[in-house]
């Protein structure tokens, strides 16, 4: 399904506004196509792409006006992957074994890389786990520690897991290197399963340059995947 | 009236050239030089001041835009107390006024009559006098004010000149850009969008009788450049500055219209000029966009030291302003370095 907008001769905002409009009617994955007169339209229509996670260009044409395309990703119904692949399913339990995981566990993690939330599978209902600390439960931080490691090795062994979990605060410290955590989110990642850690805590604890498994999110995704979430599991 | 205000392709100060823009074209032109001036092109200063005496100097500004309201008298008052704000963010006190109009000949005049009592009205309150003006005729309405005050010559109160240590106070609320904007698509609740009349149609006159107690450092209004863009001119070569996120006071609704894209031509003009020298270490996509969003009417930002930004902002909130303390003045670290701003999530 692909769409084309012609916005030219309108001011801002109406061609963000088209666009946002367009991308929010599309029923399945396709283009969206934005002709504006102006850069700066066009720089608002690539503004509103990048907040929204979708891949974009523009293109200055001969005629003097420039062409946004939008690739708009929706998701259909998406497999587990362990009952799609149980052979893969068996391989991806060890951790030892997950550097080496192809084919369909690889595939699988594609099809989780971004904004799974719009699909209305019953098969994989979203469920999220939020960690906003790098210890579980009040009281003794070394018990703490030995808790949130249990907990995500637990985690690997589980049949039914979690779209996606979402680090902030201390919680981003379990992402970066030095993290005892670090063998079983990153199994947890080969498993489908998407790593997000705020960019803001990141900063905060000057942890950018350490992040060791999965990507940098923001609040507003951080918002949206809890909000769309069915269950969110917060240890 | 049978006619209606037809909206421009954006009213207020989101019609404002761009900086960059205007910088290229002001920088050909020859300066004459007068000991007099007092201020010139060279700092972009709010309004020029010329040295009458050695104890008075006049100040002259001229402001005027197409309507961002759809009520004709409100327009009237935004634009006067737009071109007015100029006057006090040099420190002056108005004297006189003109009018300066734009209106299409066929249209009904009993909405030029609504303009330009709403601009009369806010040129008594300032306790000026509207002396006159220029109208011509235009396929698009437009109004504004020249202005004429006066000031003492060691009383001016200069865009530029911050001090490391220094706070910087914002007299008013931001997002009223964004909130016509998304108010002309009528994405906006009314109480929502009379905040933001509310907020523009506010003198700055009362701010500036505050901070006449105060040890000012640099002072000037925020208006078409946005915040960014007018803090970018005040800090200078010399200073960096930190805002605090949870600080900044923004009129109600306007995060959320900036989530729902109703982004202006002039923000992004604005976020293109000031960018490079901004770092953001909050991930806040609607915070941004209000931080460079064109401001009309917008209030006065002033760094001074904090005991005295402290000392008045119970004043400010008693003429119902809804001012803060948003950020700090800091030394230059690296010389090199482009970055001017950073914008933190709170000041702890």
């Amino acid at each position: 399904m692909n769409l084309t907008i012609d916005a030219r001769k309108k001011e801002c905002p109406l061609p963000v506004i088209e666009t946002k409009k367009a991308l929010e009617s599309m029923t399945e994955s396709g283009m969206v196509q934005v002709v504006v007169d102006n850069e700066i339209a066009s720089q608002n229509v690539l503004k509103l792409a990048a907040h929204k996670g979708l891949e974009a260009s523009c293109e200055h044409t001969e005629d003097g006006n420039f062409t946004v395309r939008i690739q708009n990703k929706l998701f259909s119904a998406i497999p587990h992957p362990q009952d799609e692949n149980s052979e893969n399913a068996a391989s991806v339990q060890t951790p030892a074994s997950t550097k080496k995981t192809s084919g369909s566990t690889g595939d699988a993690s594609v099809l989780f890389s971004s904004s799974p939330f719009l699909s209305t599978t019953p098969s994989r209902p979203a469920k999220v786990v939020v960690i906003s600390s790098d210890t579980m439960g009040d009281g003794d931080k070394e018990l703490g520690k030995v808790l949130i490691k249990s907990f995500f090795f637990a985690l690997t062994k589980q049949d039914v897991l979690p779209l996606a979990i979402l680090f902030y605060n201390r919680g981003a410290f379990l992402t970066c290197q030095d993290s005892e955590c670090l063998n079983d989110i990153r199994t947890l990642e080969k498993q489908g399963v998407e790593i997000l850690t705020c960019g803001t805590c990141l900063d905060y604890y000057h942890l950018k340059e350490k992040l060791a498994v999965g990507g940098i999110s923001n609040m507003y995704e951080i918002v949206e995947k809890q909000l769309l979430a069915d269950t969110i599991l917060k240890p | 009236m049978t006619d209606t205000i037809t909206f421009c392709r954006g009213g207020g100060c989101t019609a404002k050239l761009g900086p960059g823009v205007l910088k290229k074209v002001l920088e050909k032109l020859p300066k004459a030089y007068d000991p007099n001036l007092l201020s010139g092109f060279d700092h972009n200063e709010d309004a020029a001041v010329y040295r009458l005496r050695d104890d008075l100097a006049i100040v002259q500004t001229l402001d005027f835009f197409p309507p961002m309201v759809e009520d004709p008298y409100t327009f009237g008052q935004i634009a006067a107390a737009n071109a007015l704000s100029d006057i006090y963010a040099m420190g002056g006190e108005v004297k006189t006024a003109l009018n300066i109009v734009c209106f299409p000949e066929h249209m009904d005049l009993n909405i030029l009559g609504a303009i330009l009592q709403g601009g009369n009205d806010k040129v008594t309150e300032a306790g000026g006098v509207l002396a006159g003006g220029h109208s011509i005729q235009d396929s698009d309405i437009k109004y504004g004010l020249s202005v004429t005050g006066t000031i003492h010559p060691d009383r001016i109160l200069s865009n530029c000149g911050c001090k490391p240590g220094d706070v910087l106070l914002l007299t008013k609320p931001l997002g009223t850009g964004i909130l016509c904007t998304a108010a002309r698509l009528k994405a906006v609740s009314s109480e929502q969008f009379q905040s933001a009349v509310k907020s523009m149609t506010t003198l700055n006159k009362y701010a500036a009788e505050a901070l006449a107690s105060c040890q000012v450092h640099a002072c000037t209004d925020v208006t078409g450049f946005g915040l960014i863009g007018h803090l970018l001119e005040m800090l200078g070569e010399e200073n960096c500055a930190d805002l605090y996120a949870d600080q900044i006071p923004i009129l109600p609704g306007a995060k959320d219209c900036a989530e729902e894209f109703y982004l202006t031509a002039g923000g992004q003009r604005n976020r293109n000029h000031g960018q490079n020298r901004v770092a953001f270490l909050t991930s806040d996509f609607s915070l941004e966009e209000i931080l460079y969003d064109p401001q009309t009417s917008g209030g006065l930002l002033v760094s001074l030291p904090e005991e005295d930004a402290l000392r008045i902002l119970p004043s400010l909130e008693g003429f119902g302003l809804k001012g803060n303390i948003i950020g700090t003045v800091i030394q230059r670290e690296a010389k090199d370095s482009t970055e001017k701003i950073r914008v933190l999530p709170s000041r702890s």
